[in-house]
């Protein structure tokens, strides 16, 4: 073999080589970028689906916090409104008996009916009570509302000591009960001024603590 | 002179207004608080302190206030009261509020048990509504 012949065989094997290897290459290429390609598009495709199920699930979960949000604001306002009737009802009552109190305390005569009205007013707290013991209880209200009545009871009982011995003319007797019955107005008015100021607060408006 | 117990949720009504008061001049009273026993031993204690006022201040009638510690325990108190009145029996025990009432407290509080035979410890007389409308 010549020189020539080598050398021309030597550049001929080398470029068939290079083709051949360019060949290949393009060819792995196109095979590798079909199979990312394939692998990228299944994994979009899954990843898609994913997207739209965790949508959906979110969906479901942001509609079903929304309707237990409503409810749970349609719960409260209705308590609140609960409250809000009973407590300014009881306020009110709680006013009455103070001031009829005041009221006999500054005339120094007790009449009958006088008594009966006030025991009227009495029950109809303790009805108030009963009806709204529950939103009381929650709130921690009972005992001072509680304790309100009582006092009351106490006064309603010396007003009806008080009438016995205005009727039996016993004016030493009758004296007495008005002291005592003067000590139970300070106890009531100091009660009344606390139980007025809890059924008023912000908090019966706005179901807020401050 | 009658001597009459009143069974109290709570010691806020003042005894000795009563015991001082023209209206009830043959009458002495006593008082006990419900809300004063232990929650865990309430029945047994309830017994135990009504047995004691039984034996001191040896009560006619027990007055029983239908509050709110009585409507947390109806059976328990109702069943102590009911033992009292085995011990005593002339022992007269009365109620500011009425059987029906009571009844309801019971059905609230326990509404598989039989209500008649506690509910039957209750009296209701004129002599006794009387007594609890001059006090409550």
């Amino acid at each position: 073999m010549s020189m020539d012949q080598l050398i021309t065989t030597i550049l001929t094997s080398t470029a068939v080589t290079s083709a051949l290897g360019l060949l290949f290459r393009v060819w792995w290429e196109h095979r590798l970028r079909s199979g990312f390609e394939a692998q990228l598009e299944q994994q979009k495709e899954a990843h898609e689906i994913a997207l739209t199920d965790m949508q959906h699930r979110f969906q479901d979960e942001l509609e079903r916090a929304r309707a237990e949000m409503n409810l749970q604001n349609q719960i409260a306002q209705v308590l609140m409104d609960r409250r809000v009737k009973f407590y300014s009802r009881i306020v009110e009552l709680v006013y009455r008996i103070r001031n009829t109190l005041r009221g006999a305390l500054e005339e120094q005569v007790v009449e009958p009916e006088h008594v009966t009205r006030f025991k009227g007013t009495i029950d109809n707290l303790e009805e108030m009570i009963f009806c709204s013991r529950f939103d009381l209880e929650r709130d921690r209200y009972f005992e001072p509302v509680h304790r309100f009545k009582n006092d009351a009871v106490n006064a309603r009982n010396l007003l009806l000591d008080l009438l016995e011995y205005q009727q039996r003319a016993n004016v030493e007797d009758r004296e007495l009960v008005l002291s005592a019955l003067r000590e139970q107005y300070q106890i009531l008015d100091a009660h009344h001024t606390e139980v007025v100021g809890l059924l008023s607060s912000p908090h019966v408006f706005t179901g807020v603590k401050f | 002179m009658p001597r009459v117990l009143l069974l109290l949720s709570i010691l806020y009504m003042d005894i000795d207004i009563l015991n001082h008061s023209p209206r009830f001049e043959n009458t002495v009273f006593d008082a006990l608080a419900l809300s004063d026993l232990p929650e865990d031993h309430f029945e047994t204690t309830l017994c135990e302190n009504l047995r004691g006022k039984l034996d001191s201040f040896q009560p006619n009638q027990i007055i029983l206030h239908a509050g709110r510690a009585f409507q947390k325990h109806p059976r328990a108190v109702l069943s102590a009261l009911r033992a009292s009145q085995l011990r005593e029996p002339a022992l007269q025990i009365g109620c500011d509020r009425s059987p029906e009432v009571v009844r309801r407290y019971l059905e609230q509080a326990s509404p598989q048990e039989e209500t008649v035979g506690l509910l039957a410890v209750i009296v209701e007389n004129d002599a006794l509504l009387e007594l609890v409308s001059k006090i409550f």
